[in-house]
Order: C-alpha cells, then sequence, then structure tokens
C-alpha cells in the first residue's frame, strides 16, 4: 500500500458522515506505528528447514521452539509401557535415541571394555567379577566400588562409562535385526553414568531410568548423576536431551487401572518437562522431588478416592532446573569429552591413573578438567597425561594447576592463600547487566537480575549466590527473611533460597505478572495476580491453596486487609475474594488499576488508577471517602511515608498528600518515571529516562539530580552509602548518597 | 549451484526440484520463509501459534509440489497454503483475549528496549490498532495484512483469495474503514 494509495483512502474516508470529524493526520501516524513495527519483524528461518524437510519424507525430527513435538510423543509413548514402572520404587530416566538406518545391526548384549577396581557384575543370585570382555546382559547389573570404574561398549554404537560408587542395571539392550528398531533401557540407582552415542538415526530408542526424573535424549553425549539424597544432575555435551520428574505411583494406584494411572501421571508429568542442551545442565532437586512425590501420590489417591479425573493442576510445578554448564559448573563435561573422541591409537584400554588431590582448606571445591570432582580430598580415577586441576573457596585466591601426570606422578597438594578483599562493588557494577535492581535490607543484600533472568546476590563484600532462572523477571520479587518469590516470563512462580539461591519450590500459573502486578505477601501466604486474569493463592512453602479466575487482566498487585484479598481488575472493579476459600464476595468500581500499587491502613486503602484518580476507599463502609485528580495516568507505585502518600503520574509530577487527600506540594520532573520510587531517610529517589532525582520528601524540593550518560534500565537501589541505577549493557551506575 | 538457482524464477526452481535437484527446494524456502512468516504472525499475533502454522504450510508445500500447476504463479499457490492454513489455525484456535496475546508477543521479544509501563502508555494506541485488525473477518484481515504489510499488488492478491481485484480493493477499503472506526470509538483519532 503506497502513499498514494493511503491518501486516497484517506481522503474518501473522511468524505463520509461518519468520519467526517476524525484526526486523519493521526490516524495516518497509527498507521505508519504499525507499519514499522510490521516492519521491525525478524525471522531466522534456516533451523525450521531440516525439520520441515525431514518431516515432509517422513522421518522423525522436531522443529526448533515446538511445544508438543514429536519427540515429546514418542517418549510419551515409550514411558507408557507397564513394564517400566512394574514394581519398581526406583525411578526412571527414559532416553530415546534415534539411529541412522544404515547403521542397523542384530545386537542383543553389551561388552565391558575396560574395568578398574572393584567391579562386579550382579546376574540373578550370582555375583561375578568384571573383566575387559565381560558380556552383559539383560538384566544384569553393574555394581563399581571406591576408586573404580568401568567402561561398556554397544557394538560400536554406545559407549557407556560407569564411575566409582555407581549401580547400573541393564533392563533392555536390543539391537534386533535390520528390520525393527534398536533399543536401549538401563537404570542408574545411583552413582554416575556416561553416555557417548555415536550415531543417531530414526526409529530407534533407548532407555535409562533413575529415581527421581525422566529425560528423553537426542543427542548423542551426556551424563546422569544419582546421588544419596536422590537428587538427579544430567550434562550434555552435544544434542539435547528432555528431562521430567518421574514419580512411581504403583503403590499407591495397586490394581488393574494402575498401569493406566501411572501413564497418565507420566503423561501429565511430562508437561513439565524441560530441554537441556549443549553445555548446559539439569537438576531434579531432591526436595522437590519428595514433595512431589506426596502431592501426586495424594492426587492419585483422591482421585481414586472419589472416581474424578485426575486433574493436570495437581501435578504441576516440578519442572526440572536448567542452567548453563558456565554458570552451575560440571562434573562430567571433560569425560564425556574423552569418551566421545575417537582413539587413533590402536589399544584396547587406556593406562589408569589414580590421581589423588589434597586441598587445604579441605573446605575447598576441585575441579578436573573443569568438572566438579568435590571438596578437600579427591581421588580419581582417570588416564594418564596431562589434567587440569582448579582448586577454589570463597575468601582465598583460586589457584589452577596444569601438569603431567602418571602413575609414577599421581598426586598434587594444593594449599590456597587467603584472599583480603579482592572484590570491588564498584568493579563488579562496571561489568554488570541489568533489568531490576533492589536491596533486601534485612541481608545487606543488592539483588541484580539481568534480562535473560540471572539474579546476582552481592553483599559481605563479594557476590553471594548466583541463580538462573531462564526467563526474565517480568515483576519486583517479594522476600522474606527466608526467600525471594520471584515470578518470570514463562509463567513461572520460583521460591529461591536467600541463604544460597538455590530453587525452594516452584509452580506453573497462567498468565504473567506485569505492569505493576508483584508476590504479594500476607501472613503464611503469597498471592498472584496474572495478566490472564487469574489469582493464585499459595504458602509460603510452595503449597497451592487456591485460584480464581476474573475475566480480565490483572495489572497490580493483589492486596490483603482481614480476611479479604482485593483485586484490582482491568474492567475497573476492584473485587473481593474470601482469603481462606478464594471465593468472590464483591466489587466496587475504582477505575483501572495498572500499574500503581495500593496501600492498607486499617479500614482504608488508598489506590491510584490508570485515569490519573488517587482515591481514598473505606473497605468496612464501603465508600470511597475522596478522590484527588492528578494530571495524567498514574501507572508506577505510590508510597505511604509518615503520614503523607507520594504519587507519581506518567509526566513526570511528583504529588505529596495528606492521609485526608489534600495536596502537601507538588513538583514536576518534567519526564516520565521508569521505575518504582525509592524513600530513604528525609529523600525520595526516583529515575527519569535520563537522570536520577533527590526531593526532599517534606518541602517536595529537587535536592540533586544526575544525568546520565547511559539510559538506565531500573530504578534505583540504595545500598549502605551507594545508589545504585541498572543499564541493559553499559554496567551499574554507582553513586555515593551525598 | 546454488547461486545458479538464485537467478531462476520460482516455476523454474519447481521444474527442477521435480527433476531431482533438492537444492531447489531450499532456494524457494529461502525466497518465501521470511514473507509467510511475517504474514502468519501477523494473522495470527501468537508467535509459537505462528511457529506450529509456518511449520505447517512448509511442510504441505513439500508434500505437495508435485500437485502445483505451472499455469499459475507459485507465489500465489504458496501464500494460498499460508492464507488457508492460518485461517483454519484461528478458526480451530479462537482467542478472546488479544490486549494478552500482545503482551505476550512484547515480552517474547528479546529486542524490548522500552519498560513495560512505557510500552503500555506509547503502544495504546497501536494496541486498540491490532484488536481492530484482529476484529476482522478473515477475508478482510487478509487482505488488509496482504496489501499493507506485504505490499502485495490487487491482481496478486485476487489470485491468492480467487476474487476479483474489484472485491479485493473493496475489502480493503472496507477494512480500512473499519479500523477507523474502531480508532474514532476509543478516542484515538
Amino acid at each position: 500500500m503506497n502513499n498514494d494509495e493511503l491518501h486516497i483512502m484517506l481522503e474518501t474516508l473522511k468524505q463520509k458522515k461518519k468520519f467526517r470529524d476524525i484526526d486523519v493526520e493521526k490516524f495516518r501516524n497509527v498507521l505508519a506505528s504499525a507499519r514499522m513495527e510490521y516492519d521491525s519483524f525478524s525471522f531466522d528461518p534456516a533451523p525450521f528447514l531440516a525439520p520441515i524437510k525431514n518431516e515432509g519424507d517422513g522421518s522423525l525430527s522436531a522443529r526448533p521452539g515446538r511445544r508438543e513435538n514429536l519427540w515429546g510423543r514418542v517418549l510419551s509413548s515409550r514411558i507408557m509401557v507397564p513394564s517400566l514402572a512394574a514394581g519398581a520404587v526406583a525411578a526412571v530416566i527414559v532416553v530415546s535415541l534415534l539411529f541412522l538406518p544404515s547403521s542397523r545391526r542384530s545386537v542383543d548384549h553389551a561388552v565391558c571394555s575396560f574395568a578398574y577396581g572393584a567391579v562386579t557384575l550382579h546376574r540373578g543370585d550370582a555375583v561375578l567379577a568384571v573383566n575387559a570382555g565381560t558380556e552383559l546382559l539383560r538384566g544384569d547389573r553393574v555394581v563399581t566400588g571406591e576408586r573404580s570404574c568401568a567402561d561398556v561398549v554397544i557394538d560400536d554404537t554406545v559407549k557407556i562409562r560407569v564411575r566409582s560408587h555407581t549401580s547400573l542395571l541393564v533392563s533392555r539392550i536390543l539391537g534386533h535385526d535390520a528390520d525393527t528398531s534398536m533399543n536401549l533401557d538401563v537404570n542408574v540407582d545411583k552413582g554416575t553414568v556416561l553416555f557417548s552415542f555415536k550415531k543417531l538415526g530414526k526409529g530407534d530408542s533407548a532407555a535409562v531410568r533413575t529415581p527421581t526424573s525422566v529425560a528423553g535424549v537426542r543427542g548423542t553425549s551426556f551424563g546422569v548423576e544419582v546421588r544419596e539424597d536422590r537428587s538427579v544432575r544430567y550434562e550434555v555435551l552435544e544434542g539435547k536431551i528432555r528431562v521430567r520428574n518421574h514419580v512411581d505411583v504403583s503403590d499407591t494406584a495397586a490394581g488393574p487401572d494402575s498401569g493406566d494411572l501411572q501413564g497418565r501421571v507420566d503423561r501429565i508429568l511430562e508437561q513439565e518437562s524441560v530441554t537441556v542442551s549443549s553445555n548446559q545442565v539439569c537438576t531434579v532437586g531432591a526436595d522437590a522431588g519428595e514433595r512431589l512425590v506426596r502431592e501426586v501420590r495424594a492426587a492419585v489417591k483422591r482421585s481414586m478416592t472419589t472416581g474424578t479425573a485426575l486433574h493436570a493442576d495437581a501435578l504441576q510445578g516440578a519442572r526440572p532446573v536448567v542452567l548453563s554448564a558456565e554458570e552451575s559448573g560440571t562434573r562430567m563435561l571433560s569425560d564425556l569429552r574423552a569418551i566421545s573422541t575417537p582413539r587413533t591409537e590402536n589399544r584396547s584400554a587406556p593406562p589408569v591413573l589414580e590421581l589423588s588431590i589434597a586441598a587445604s582448606p579441605d573446605t575447598a571445591s576441585i575441579k578436573v578438567n573443569g568438572d566438579y570432582r568435590g571438596k578437600g580430598n579427591v581421588t580419581v580415577v582417570t588416564e594418564s597425561g596431562v589434567h587440569t586441576i582448579e582448586v577454589s573457596e570463597k575468601g582465598y585466591l583460586p589457584q589452577t594447576i596444569q601438569k603431567q601426570f602418571s602413575p609414577g606422578e599421581n598426586s598434587v597438594a594444593v594449599r590456597l592463600e587467603r584472599d583480603s578483599g579482592r572484590f570491588s562493588i564498584r568493579e563488579w557494577a562496571s561489568g554488570a547487566s541489568s533489568s531490576m535492581l533492589f536491596t533486601i535490607s534485612h541481608r545487606g543484600m543488592l539483588v541484580n537480575v539481568t534480562k535473560s533472568g540471572m539474579v546476582e546476590a552481592v553483599g559481605e563484600n563479594r557476590v553471594l549466590w548466583k541463580r538462573n532462572l531462564n526467563s526474565h523477571l517480568t515483576a519486583v520479587p517479594a522476600w522474606d527473611n527466608e526467600r525471594m518469590y520471584c515470578a518470570t516470563g514463562n509463567e513461572m512462580i520460583t521460591a529461591l533460597s536467600l541463604a544460597d539461591g538455590r530453587t525452594q519450590w516452584s509452580h506453573k500459573i497462567e498468565g504473567i505478572l506485569i505492569f505493576g502486578s508483584a508476590v504479594e505477601l500476607d501472613g503464611d501466604s503469597l498471592f498472584a495476580g496474572t495478566s490472564r486474569g487469574n489469582v493464585y493463592r499459595f504458602s509460603r512453602n510452595g503449597r497451592k491453596l487456591w485460584r480464581v479466575s476474573f475475566d480480565g487482566g490483572i495489572f497490580s498487585s493483589p492486596f490483603v486487609s482481614g480476611d479479604t484479598v482485593f483485586v484490582p481488575v482491568q474492567d475497573g472493579n476492584l473485587y473481593r475474594v474470601n482469603r481462606m476459600n478464594g471465593q468472590v464476595s464483591g466489587k466496587i468500581n475504582t477505575g483501572k488499576i495498572i500499574g500503581s500499587s495500593r496501600i492498607v491502613r486499617g479500614s482504608r486503602l488508598y489506590l491510584a488508577n490508570y485515569h490519573g484518580e488517587v482515591l481514598c476507599y473505606n473497605h468496612e463502609l464501603d465508600t470511597i471517602e475522596w478522590r484527588y485528580r492528578t494530571g495524567g495516568n498514574v501507572i508506577i507505585a505510590t508510597l505511604l511515608d509518615e503520614g503523607s502518600l507520594y504519587v507519581i503520574n506518567a509526566g513526570g509530577t511528583v504529588y505529596s498528600l495528606t492521609l485526608e487527600g489534600g495536596l502537601r506540594w507538588r513538583t514536576d520532573l518534567g519526564r516520565n518515571v521508569k521505575a518504582e520510587p525509592v524513600i530513604h531517610g528525609g529523600s525520595i529517589y526516583a529515575v527519569t529516562e535520563r537522570a536520577l532525582y533527590t526531593i526532599d520528601k517534606h518541602s517536595g524540593h529537587v535536592t540533586w539530580s544526575y544525568v546520565m550518560k547511559n539510559f538506565p534500565a531500573t530504578g534505583v537501589a540504595v545500598s549502605g552509602d551507594n545508589l545504585f541505577i541498572g543499564t541493559e549493557n553499559k554496567g551499574i551506575i554507582v553513586l555515593r548518597k551525598d | 549451484m546454488s547461486s545458479d538457482l538464485t537467478s531462476l524464477s520460482d516455476e523454474s526452481l519447481v521444474k527442477l526440484y521435480r527433476d531431482g535437484t533438492g537444492e531447489a527446494f531450499d532456494e524457494l524456502y529461502a525466497r518465501y520463509a521470511v514473507k509467510l512468516k511475517r504474514l502468519i504472525y501477523h494473522y495470527l499475533s501468537d508467535p509459537e501459534d505462528a511457529d506450529d502454522v509456518f511449520h505447517e504450510v512448509f511442510l504441505r508445500v513439500f508434500r505437495h509440489l508435485h500437485t502445483y500447476r505451472e499455469d499459475r504463479l507459485f507465489g500465489s499457490w504458496i501464500y494460498q497454503i499460508a492464507v488457508n492454513c492460518s485461517k483454519n489455525f484461528k478458526r480451530k484456535n479462537v482467542r478472546n483475549d488479544i490486549i494478552v496475546e500482545k503482551e505476550k508477543r512484547f515480552f517474547r521479544n528479546e529486542e524490548e528496549k522500552f519498560s513495560p509501563e512505557k510500552m503500555m502508555i506509547r503502544d495504546s494506541e497501536l494496541n486498540e490498532f491490532y484488536r481492530a485488525v484482529d476484529e476482522l473477518k478473515s477475508n478482510f484481515r487478509t487482505v488488509f495484512l496482504l496489501r499493507f504489510d506485504q505490499k502485495m499488488k490487487y491482481s496478486e492478491i485476487s489470485e491468492i483469495l480467487d476474487c476479483s481485484e474489484r472485491t479485493a480493493k473493496w475489502r480493503m477499503k472496507k477494512a480500512l474503514e473499519h479500523i477507523a472506526d474502531h480508532l474514532k470509538k476509543e478516542g484515538i483519532i
């Protein structure tokens, strides 16, 4: 559509009586803006082509980002096999691997290619020694002791390395013949097992099982570690895996329908699965696993008692956590690299090396070739050659040693020196990117969040912890003494430990928390209102208590007064909801409340709506006691401090009002204020598009301002004597308060 | 080989592909992937839905390229598949909460430069524009997107939608009137 045509069309439009009074220029501008947004569309088509051609040819292939991909269907169908669950309290990792048709051959056994230390084979009641050349059959279990390891190969297609203190059950090895698919099932009950698959193709599969999770794998090289507390860790060197939780309900759901029920549980848990790609780590926490087991079994019992269908909601919120290897550290990748690399030398077994590392202090972490191997004193069974040893501990200067090790020289002692004050907050800030920045005063903690969802806590003159939520935070988190509750763009609420940043629980929610809707804490609960009109109540330890849905979106936090939760909904009404059971009991029209917060003081609620009105609503009397009209939309938080309300409208005018609705002062900053202002001491700190303003909260006078070179991406955070303002990729600006 | 392919017409590439030159499909894909994804995306508003439909469209093209008749423009044929797939998808997946979908689209965009609050103000007009476009009946929305966004000639649009040029022009005019009416009611113009 060119300008001439548009011009003619608009002129024609204007001649119609109905459109005689429209602002044609404005219409033209809206169309131009729309065109610009249409033109900003970008798309990389390359990754989609191969899956299209493969699927078009009838091959199994998943296109990037597909929500219910073929892989998921393959995995679901595999985990429905009743034999997988039969009687096994041990849970399961299922791995489906695809082999090229050309590589098909008849294989029904695996062979131990190398064994070192105490490696035994449990076949029925017999316990046999394992040596190079020992054949493994279906039902065999390989057990390794301390300082032991074994390599197992299946034809020339699969290599498996069993590390020390591991129990591996070979449930199935089927090569069949040339016309049927290969598949492999193994159980890892404890310890560490690494897999390297040389070739991938269609139609073939493999399955590995552990106590608390299920993983589908499309890649060629990955490792799994099952710890004593039943937590599980996956590391992927190449390709992709898909991980989900597994709960065995066979003992809960005994009876003829138990297989069906297990299948339904598996399918529902499959919906919470995550994809783990090359150089990523996935963890399934023991705590989350135990909680999930309890919840799933309770849900199954409810379902069986009441005869109702097993509801997906009851089983949600148990998504495994995915991190990049860089953030998480690795434990298996270097070994995976070793077993995935074809040997050029003609030898069947590598020269074995028991490498002993003694670190001081004994709490120091030890990495060998990049993989974490333990703390203090560690002995690693590896090969002779050059190895890199990294030793680190908080408060000490890290050390890295790279040297040739051999059976004659197989130990090293590393003593770390104390680090006195290497951390510089300014140095840290200069390299940080930020989309959200806030302080948790009672912990003396400054928290920075990047656009990609990396949460970093700084305090005690060091980085305390980092945690990647893999999705951007859409609202400033809420926190208490123990946890921080984060709402993310992938529609999750996640509770992180303030002590170490670990995930304590997470729940899937429908919709996101935006425009000022944030997690609201009250008593033993937290409340969250989403853009899709859902309000959730969770207990602080992660139990979902109720959910209520509204027709409009929620763009400001629900808030609690007594037994009532007040929910501002996009339809302009403030709904009353029973705190205990989530029943809606009434509503009052307050105008749209978007982004701005509300304040509760006794029976009075102070609200600022999108239309620029500040209201005082007495919820006991169900009346609006006063209204004050500001000159523009209010979409950021209203503050209450020492008997004054502070309201900032979209035009950048700051109002100080009495609690009776009278104006104390008004100050025009002239620019839109970006984020929730902060009151600290006698000052209000507000960040506009380019400047930080400090306003005397009693007089409204701007006491000083600071113009920034770079666009701020956050509001201001006050920590100690410093003010922090984040930018997206130009570091965090640090200013002294004075 | 691939550099030679770029100089060929769509129809010649189809013929080559049928004769066994696999790279010809890649070239056709390169020519149309972005354009079609853009059309589907703006038609459906949801990035994940658009991914699904885009995949479906090229899967159909790949599987049914042998049924393409050379007496019509390849571009019209492939656009027709994209439009039909999008319409079918929309029909089966009716969604009412347009604003939320737009917000999702915004938040999925990794390149966003504005804060959500700022976006709320600055783009409220655009949101109403999207709402107006989404309210258009299917045939009107298709013409509007093909003309306004894809900048296609009415002759091409008429072939894709199997209607006369006059009808296509009339639909475009009515689409614009509807959008103007909506924006007027919302007090924007």
